[in-house]
């Protein structure tokens, strides 16, 4: 089964984009991919992102335009320095193929948010961006087969 | 005199920084744990309701927020003047033994490991949780089992991993589902395995730290935890119980309401942390230890059969009364064990599924405080509201901050040992560290900053210029 992790922080506004978005795949794909939540990428979900036929990331992004989406495919046997507290969507993908053996095909989706502030909601701009970050993660996952 | 200073220190929950002040022969004189960040959590909740608590003190820490929910709620079940349903207890207990898991696993395999595995004077570019997975991919798979399985216990029970809402004044917000008690027992037998292999790999490799098992902390001390009526560790509830150095109990069963007859906080300029001392024998005499050496050392037996049976090989090993800190990592595999077992008793016990789990009431009381074993220590909230119920008055301990004292000790003790001379050394700067890592503190937690600036030591003379430096990439 393919699966979508959406992390950030839900109470400092758009960080909360990925939650959401992870939410909206969630509705509209239930029962056919696994979903998940979290505050940040962590060691332990090495072993999921292991067992997953592809995997979609979604985070909300400071580099980009609040509302914009971008998709991108993160490069197989990339490395990077694995923490205990957090992990890069590389350092995950590079922890599940060192301790488990396999890494799937990973992709990153990134939104761009407005304010990061203190406070639960997303912006209005970055609200009007979670279907179309929904339909790029099931674009990903159908694309798979 | 020239001043060392070590910052951030790495590997740990939080930020804080170490000095080291040498004389003019390149010797220590003194030195100084500084924890750099403020919280001020005593103060913004002044003005709330009490029974916001709960969820707002479980911001403290994304480490152990189900510590501060049990201790919080705790209070606040004292402020409301009630007795919390029996299987609303037991699954506070129950929730509170997954945590200990996942932050014993955490600090043993993610935080400890590395030097205990790859060695103190292994390069630090390896010598983190990289150089772990690279040298030993079956004890990081390991750790990831286990600290999984402790969320798992949390995320079934009470919805979220980090910060969940379901501890609540007058019990917990639902029961146990029938297929969370067989999901989790389920993962016994391998949580088990787990715990009985991270002990056994420690124990396989204490023959190579003699010299930091002599001087890791290594002081007479009074130390504190909480037991139950009949002087077994319980983690959730109990009263406090204080052994001196020689092992005498000389307070037991202190209820949670006069825990201020026994602990006194002093603050210094230099530190964020306040600096508790056990009262009765002033500042800074009053040095005691909390966590899980201090828990060890206070309780007459855990009270789980595999966990007695170690912490009686401990004992035969080491004394009855075990003083060095670097101990902290062998009596915290000791607990990891203990947690196990006391889960899978509880789990076992048909009234787990019990559904009255809340007892409702206002606030009947101007004060409440509640304790909780922490994965560090003993962590105490004690409110104050008014007659509506708006807190007006709170003061925290926090686990890390009741081994204050200790810590700055242990630094003191290491660095006189281990630092020598006008020139650093890496590996005798990372023993400094690693005693600090030993009590495991957490010192904010909730921002899990920790490692991501680098590690520098500066030697500085006395008008402030850099005689050495050693810089570090950022390790964790």
């Amino acid at each position: 089964m393919h699966l979508v992790i959406g992390f950030g922080n839900t109470v400092r506004r758009d960080d909360g984009l990925g939650f959401a978005v992870a939410r909206e795949v969630e509705r509209r794909a239930a029962g056919q991919v696994r979903v998940m939540t979290v505050f940040q990428l962590l060691p332990e979900h090495a072993e999921d992102a292991a067992a997953a036929e592809r995997l979609v990331l979604v985070d909300a992004a400071v580099d980009l335009a609040p509302g914009e989406v971008r998709c991108q495919r993160l490069a197989d046997g990339a490395t990077a320095r694995p923490r205990p507290h957090s992990l890069s969507a590389t350092a995950l993908a590079d922890l599940a193929r060192t301790l488990y053996g396999r890494a799937p095909e990973t992709f990153l989706v990134t939104i761009g948010g407005e304010s990061f502030d203190f406070g639960e909601g997303l912006t209005p701009r970055a609200a009007a961006a979670v279907e179309q970050a929904a339909d790029a993660v099931l674009s990903v996952l159908s694309a798979a087969g | 005199m020239r001043v060392v200073e070590i910052s951030p220190v790495t590997r740990i929950e939080g930020h804080a920084k170490i000095t080291l002040h040498l004389n003019d022969d390149g010797l220590v004189e003194d030195s100084q744990f500084h924890v750099t960040q403020v919280r001020g959590f005593e103060k913004f909740c002044e003005g709330r309701p009490f029974y916001e608590m709960p969820s707002l003190m479980a911001r403290i820490c994304g480490i152990c927020p189900v510590s501060h929910l049990l201790a919080s709620a705790k209070a606040c079940d004292a402020v409301m003047a009630i007795r919390i349903p029996a299987a609303g207890e037991r699954l506070r207990h129950v929730v509170h033994l997954g945590q200990i898991i996942q932050s014993h696993a955490l600090n043993f395999f993610h935080l400890s490991a590395p030097d205990l595995l790859l060695g103190m004077d292994s390069a630090p570019a390896k010598r983190n949780v990289v150089g772990l997975v690279e040298a030993h991919p079956e004890i990081a798979r390991l750790g990831i089992q286990l600290r999984k399985y402790g969320q798992r216990v949390i995320e079934r029970l009470a919805a979220e991993r980090v910060h969940p809402a379901w501890i609540v004044p007058g019990g917990v917000a639902s029961p146990m589902s029938e297929a969370a008690r067989d999901e989790l027992l389920a993962g016994i037998p391998a949580a088990k395995e787990g715990a009985e292999r991270a002990l056994a790999l420690l124990k396989s490799v204490l023959d190579r730290f003699k010299d930091e098992v002599a001087n890791f902390g290594n002081f007479d001390s009074v130390y504190m935890g909480m037991v139950d009526a009949d002087g077994l560790m319980n983690l959730y509830d109990g009263g406090l119980r204080f052994r001196d150095a020689e092992g005498e109990i000389v307070a037991d069963h202190v209820p949670a309401e006069a825990y201020s007859d026994f602990i006194g906080e002093a603050v210094e300029k230099w530190s964020y942390l306040k600096m508790p001392y056990y009262k009765p024998m002033g500042y800074p005499d009053g040095l005691y230890r909390v966590g899980p050496l201090g828990r060890i050392n206070v309780v007459d037996r855990c009270g789980t059969p595999r966990a007695d049976e170690e912490l009686e090989a401990f004992r035969a090993a080491y004394g009855r009364i075990v003083t060095s800190s670097f101990h902290f990592h062998y009596a915290r595999l000791i607990e990891l064990l203990y947690a196990v077992e006391k889960l899978e008793i509880f789990l076992k016990d048909p009234d787990i599924l019990d559904t009255r789990v809340r007892a409702h009431a206002g606030p009947n009381a101007r004060e409440g405080v509640g304790i909780a074993e922490a994965p560090r220590g003993t962590l105490i909230h004690h409110y104050r509201v008014d007659g509506d119920g708006l807190m007006t008055w709170a003061n925290l301990i926090i686990a890390t901050g009741n081994n204050n004292l200790a810590m700055n000790k242990s630094i003191l003790q290491v660095a006189r040992h281990f630092v020598k001379g006008n020139k650093l050394k890496e590996g005798m700067l990372n023993r400094v560290e690693a005693v600090v890592r030993a009590y495991d503190p957490c010192l904010s937690c909730s921002t899990h900053a920790a490692g991501q600036m680098p590690m520098e030591v500066q030697l500085l003379g006395p008008d402030g210029a850099v005689l050495d430096r050693i810089a570090q990439a950022d390790e964790v």
